[in-house]
């Protein structure tokens, strides 16, 4: 990245990065509701402080190192306004994701966008009883109790559903990058 | 009492429990003049935080011996179910205790947690529209147009975006809607003779509102429009494309931009389903109940605006005064407030906080601003925009500014010459005063940003009759705190306020304001210009 930043070439990085980041955010514990939150005030923090980048370093790892930075600051907020779940649990993930914010296990941003498009495809050819659950949960954040009344289940049930589903996805979505890469 | 022991009194409670403005204020008079006094202050707050600091540090290390202790105790856990708890949000305090147990214990769980966690979220990406990429950077950008200064910057961004994602366009939309500027006059005049028609036969009496303006191609989905005469009785109507108002007989105006799906439930209620829509509510007629999916807007005053257009949520933003906001099946219950906005996702019972970003809703807000037609290039400034120059890509328009929604005046306004079919010149001397009453206040503006000199023409038709206006500069300065003008863009000191107003001397080359004969439409030619020039004039309309 020898070019210095364009307002398109903003929003490029941006597109090619939103996936792993807020990932990345959510990795270290911050709630759910808040991640995106979280990751935008990252990619706008970066976008004041572009004159520091370095534009020979990574753009993902820079912005990872930005985004961790705000959730360590979390720990320091009033209850009410905090976006991490528990102070401590934060602090172990945090400790454990590497100095950088570039632990040994983080991917490329092209790896989670490959990751996302096997994802949306693996949704797709699920049966649709089954999507229906996960739609319930993810898309329009249901609790497990709320999709049994729903769908006249047990929650015990619906959580193991849950459980099984979202093996179920991680195992398709394996096979269908690993398929790519053979491709 | 003795000062001193007055003195002591007050810094005694000024250390345990603190103290209000007005003894503040009297501690700080009996250390004026008394080094003495201060120093003591000084040297006791100072200790008072050391106190503090060390009683804190005492706490917190306690309190971590104790988690230590208890984690050492805790029996062995497994991760998978914890990891269920957690994914499925359903942890409770002791089973993050006894993931954090788990964590320390062994490292090997802090990583596995960690990936679980990011994985898990790119589930979630790829399974909620309203995580989508498009919906993250929109957000994105909107974050940045209200936290930072980059205008520029993020007009460009939102052309890019515009480009990449070819769905509902502001841009293009902006382009199409002055295009169809003459056609929707027309529709205007049509609707209103229809509005007329209806009354003279007798309203429908299932019949709860009109259509009251159109913009745009105006098309609606088959079984789904209002009737021939453009009333509305309560049901379901789906805008394919264009822009209407819809009044209803309660006094409410509700603009609508396509697409949108909205139910009419009666003369004083709505529920928008999908779109963009900015509801006006009548004051004097009855309270308004605005609803859209799972969001209940109570029975809102003022100007409100609703953004259904993503999928699985909805925005909600007040442009003016307040409204009680719920969820009604959670319980959720939100007073939202001038110039704040907030998000509610389908689903979820937290209303979450988002940046005030009016810009969506710069075509519905058009067509409830009160100013009927426009012709030129005009442009109707959004709620909260501070008077400040068009930029040099924009140069070449005329700005209104909706200023003042309700100006009561309690006493007697002078206000500048201004006879009906006229042309205006400065040496009219005699300036009449507006009485006592209710006023709605516009700012009209021609300000080139940078050095070149515009002359520009406009026609503006309001919804209600002109009762004054004001174009001396001096006069213009002197009522801006009256109308709460938005100033803050003003260059500040010297000459410049005096250059605001028009210069009506009726040579060739000034500025000329003429005034129809029925008080409804101002035509103005301004010629500006120059470093810091701007021409300006407050437009006063009898709201009742």
């Amino acid at each position: 990245m020898s070019e210095p930043f364009t307002p398109e070439a903003y929003i490029a990085y941006v597109r090619e990065h939103h996936a792993g980041l807020r990932a990345f955010v959510r990795s270290l514990g911050v709630d759910p509701m808040w991640v995106d939150d979280v990751a935008q005030e990252a990619f706008v923090t970066a976008y004041d402080r572009l004159e520091f980048f370095d534009s020979s370093r990574d753009f993902g790892a820079w912005v990872r190192g930005i985004a961790r930075n705000l959730v360590i600051n979390e720990r320091r907020k009033d209850a009410r306004r905090k976006r991490i779940l528990s102070d401590n649990l934060t602090d172990i993930l945090v400790a454990t994701s590497g100095e950088t914010g570039l632990p040994e296990d983080i991917e490329t941003a092209e790896e989670n966008q490959e990751k996302l498009i096997a994802l949306k495809h693996c949704l797709q050819e699920m049966p649709e009883k089954s999507r229906e659950i996960v739609k319930a949960r993810y898309e329009q954040g249901k609790a497990a109790p709320d999709i049994a009344l729903a769908l006249g289940m047990k929650s015990d049930a619906i959580r193991k559903t849950l459980e099984r589903l979202r093996l179920a996805l991680r195992k398709c979505m394996e096979r269908q990058l690993e398929a790519h890469a053979t491709s | 009492m003795n000062p001193d022991r007055r003195f002591e009194e007050l810094l005694t409670r000024l250390i345990d429990c603190g103290l209000p403005a007005a003894e503040r204020d009297e501690l700080a008079a009996l250390c004026e003049g008394r080094p003495d006094r201060a120093a003591e202050v000084r040297e006791e707050l100072g200790f008072a935080e050391m106190l503090r600091q060390a009683i804190e540090a005492e706490s917190s290390e306690a309190a971590f011996a104790r988690r230590v202790e208890t984690h050492l105790n805790r029996p062995p856990q497994e991760l998978a179910p914890l990891l269920s708890k957690l994914l499925d949000e359903e942890m409770t305090e002791p089973d993050f205790a006894d993931l954090e147990h788990l964590c320390i214990t062994e490292p090997a769980a802090a990583h596995r947690l960690r990936e679980e966690l990011a994985w898990n979220d790119l589930l979630d990406q790829a399974a909620s529209p309203h995580r989508s990429e498009e919906a993250f950077v929109d957000a994105l950008v909107t974050r940045m147009w209200a936290e930072t200064e980059e205008d520029d910057f993020l007009g460009k961004l939102e052309s890019k975006i515009v480009e990449m994602h070819p769905a509902p366009n502001h841009r293009e939309q902006a382009g199409r809607f002055l295009r169809w500027m003459p056609y929707a006059a027309a529709a205007a005049a049509v609707l209103a003779a229809a509005a007329t028609f209806t009354l003279h036969r007798g309203a429908d009496s299932d019949t709860v509102a009109s259509l009251k303006q159109t913009a745009g191609e105006v098309r609606w989905g088959q079984g789904y429009a209002p009737d021939g005469s453009g009333r509305l009785r309560p049901g379901s109507y789906r805008l394919e494309s264009g822009l209407v108002t819809v009044r209803f007989d309660s006094g409410t105006e509700l603009a609508l931009e396509a697409p949108a799906e909205f139910d009419v439930t009666g003369a004083a209620g709505a529920n928008v389903l999908k779109g963009l829509a900015v509801a006006r509510v009548s004051k004097a007629g009855e309270a308004f109940n605005l609803k859209s999916r799972g969001l209940n807007l109570g029975e809102t005053g003022d100007t409100i605006g609703v953004d259904a257009r993503e999928v699985g949520a909805t925005e909600a933003v007040v442009f003016n005064g307040g409204a009680e906001l719920r969820v009604p099946d959670f319980g959720t219950k939100r007073s939202l407030y001038e110039f704040e906005a907030v998000r509610a996702e389908q689903g979820r019972s937290k209303l979450v906080d988002i940046p005030y970003n009016p810009a969506p809703f710069t075509q519905a807000w058009a067509m409830v601003s009160g100013v009927q037609t426009k012709t030129g290039q005009v442009s109707i400034e959004m709620p909260g925009s501070p008077m400040k120059p068009t930029r040099s890509s924009e140069n070449g328009r005329v700005q209104v500014y909706l200023e003042n929604e309700s100006l009561v005046l309690d006493q007697p306004l002078e206000v500048d010459p201004l006879e009906p079919g006229k042309i205006t010149l400065a040496q009219q001397q005699h300036s009449p005063t507006l009485p006592r009453g209710e006023l709605r206040s516009y700012l009209v503006q021609l300000w080139p940003q940078g050095a070149s000199k515009e002359k520009m023409e406009a026609s503006l038709t309001f919804s209600h009759e002109v009762v004054g206006v004001i174009y001396s500069s001096d006069r213009l300065a002197t009522t801006d705190s009256l109308v709460g003008a938005q100033t803050g863009g003003l260059p500040q000191g010297g000459s410049d306020h005096r250059q605001r107003g028009l210069d009506l001397s009726g040579e060739a080359g000034d500025d000329e304001i003429v005034l129809s004969q029925d008080r409804r439409t101002v035509n103005v030619k301004l010629h500006s210009g120059g470093t810091d020039q701007m021409d300006q004039v407050r437009i006063l309309v009898a709201v009742k």
